[in-house]
């Protein structure tokens, strides 16, 4: 395949999208939809792994100490649990702090004016690195002198490890599913281009063009409509991600505060170069049985 | 150039579609092979350009097994072949120029040697000046000078034409065969399969009659029937 026939074969892609418009204008849209389908399950998977995996740094467990604990007392169960296995951070929050915070974050809802002295214990937060060793470590500390309460959200823990590795396995069992779904529809689109022109590919046969001949042209067809397929794939998911998070903001404030940090040349680069690749692949699948000389 | 010995083929559901098939054409040849239809005219100009490949016996085009080569070589075989179809056969989406320099394109050929050879042949079939025309706004005859333009742009050695005048009328037919006359006079060899009677007995060229996918006779200048039988 020499450099002529690659500059001829891209000229061809470029004269043949134009000549056959409304067929390029079926496979585009169709390229584009999908596309923005498989985008936007892509994001909401990175989302959620994003929750998921954030969510657990924010838990923490909370260790309330005995009223007739001393300062001494707290400091030495601090570095106890400090120098347990999964635990990231250890905290004092001593009773007058707990307080001021307690009185500062419910000051306008409850009326505390009534309560004579601090009725708070010191209290301990604990962080843990991992999600899965919550339960262990907070039974662990239970077991411990001086120690009162210790309140470790059990139901959230359970609940959001289950749920990480559910989205593990489902995102990406579902994103195989998704990819060749995609793969399948394009190849569809193309096969009926194709299928219109298989007396064409005939006819270049008896001339005497090569099957790469041939092929090229329409695999550079398949690659440019799954280009431009990606990037309106792109302004589909940026218009109703925009719309999607102002709702969320709206209704549950509490989630608009786990946003994914994506760059937005390499999400567009992205999938971009998958319409590229699913429209090459997909050309390539449609032609090959039209080719057997 | 062409040499056939003793080719036999027979199609999958059976049909046997030349029996024995002894030929010879040598290079700068005239030759029509009639026949009425299903007798394996377009069989035998198939295996030429390996279209299809003999069950028995072989066929050689310019000292080529033609049967023997590897389906990568095919495409190098066809451009030394040039051929013509009742149907014209012309891509609908490329315009007159773009079709004959299409057989340019695939060999790969630099750009201003295609201009020059396309322009060429589009003059010596008397349509330069319908080059950016679409195969839809030419008659059938026109349509039929393009795919001559298109089977001799590459310069081949033989061109192989079937039912060349099938769909036209008469006078446009005896056009078409005297420009094939011609191009055939400029040393090409030609092979022309058809049932046109009045074509064929008005040439006197050599003419190969087929039945039953055997040839029954072969006469130096020939008529569509043999004289021996009317």
């Amino acid at each position: 395949m020499s450099f002529r026939s690659l500059e001829y074969a891209i000229v061809e892609s470029f004269i043949s999208i134009r000549r056959n418009g409304l067929m390029s204008f079926v496979s585009v849209s169709t390229l584009a939809l999908t596309l923005a389908v498989l985008g936007a399950f892509g994001l909401l998977i990175l989302w959620l792994h994003g929750v998921a995996s954030t969510l657990p740094n924010k838990l923490e467990v909370a260790v309330f100490l005995e009223k007739k604990a001393s300062k001494q007392d707290a400091l030495e169960i601090r570095s106890q649990i400090a120098a347990m296995k999964y635990v990231k951070s250890a905290t004092i929050i001593p009773a007058e702090i707990g307080w001021e915070e307690f009185k500062k974050n419910m000051g306008g809802q409850l009326e505390l004016d009534g309560v004579e002295g601090n009725p708070l214990p010191d209290m301990i937060r604990v962080r843990v690195g991992d999600p899965r060793h919550i339960m262990a470590t907070a039974k662990a500390i239970r077991e411990m002198e001086h120690v009162d309460e210790v309140n470790e959200g059990r139901e959230l823990v359970d609940g959001l490890v289950r749920f990480a590795d559910l989205i593990k396995i489902l995102g990406g069992a579902a994103g195989i599913v998704l990819f060749l779904v995609t793969i399948f529809i394009i190849s569809n689109t193309i096969r009926l281009t194709v299928f219109a022109r298989r007396r064409e590919i005939k006819i270049m046969q008896m001339v005497g063009a090569t099957n790469w001949f041939i092929r090229l042209p329409l695999m550079f067809e398949g690659m440019i409509l799954g280009a431009v397929g990606g990037a309106i794939a792109c302004g589909l998911i940026y218009v109703a991600a925009n719309y999607i998070v102002k709702v969320v903001t709206k209704v549950m404030p509490l989630l608009a505060q786990f946003s994914i940090s994506v760059e937005p040349l390499q999400f567009v680069g992205g999938l971009t170069l998958v319409g590229c690749l699913v429209g090459a692949l997909g050309s390539m699948i449609s032609i090959r049985r039209f080719l057997k000389v | 150039m062409i040499d056939f010995h003793n080719v036999s083929v027979t199609y999958a559901n059976g049909v046997q579609a030349l029996r024995d098939v002894d030929l010879r054409v040598e290079r700068g040849d005239f030759l029509f092979i009639v026949g009425s239809t299903g007798t394996g005219k377009s069989t035998l100009l198939k295996l030429i350009y390996r279209e299809e490949v003999a069950t028995r016996g072989t066929v050689v085009v310019d000292g080529v097994n033609v049967g023997k080569l590897r389906p990568g070589r095919i495409p190098k075989l066809r451009r030394s072949i040039g051929v013509v179809f009742q149907d014209f056969r012309l891509l609908p989406d490329k315009t007159a120029w773009e079709n004959v320099a299409f057989a340019r394109y695939v060999t790969g050929a630099p750009r201003k040697e295609i201009r020059t050879s396309v322009c060429e042949a589009l003059d010596l079939v008397g349509l330069l000046d319908r080059s950016d025309a679409y195969p839809h706004q030419l008659s059938g005859g026109e349509q039929q000078r393009i795919a001559i333009a298109r089977a001799l742009v590459n310069k081949p050695q033989v061109i192989l034409a079937d039912e060349p005048t099938g769909n036209l009328d008469p006078e446009t037919s005896w056009e078409i065969i005297q420009l094939l006359e011609q191009v055939n006079s400029r040393g090409t060899t030609m092979i022309i399969a058809s049932h046109d009677q009045h074509i064929v007995d008005r040439l006197r060229k050599r003419v190969i009659r087929l039945e039953n996918g055997a040839i029954v006779s072969d006469e130096a200048k020939g008529r569509y029937h043999e004289l021996s039988k009317s």
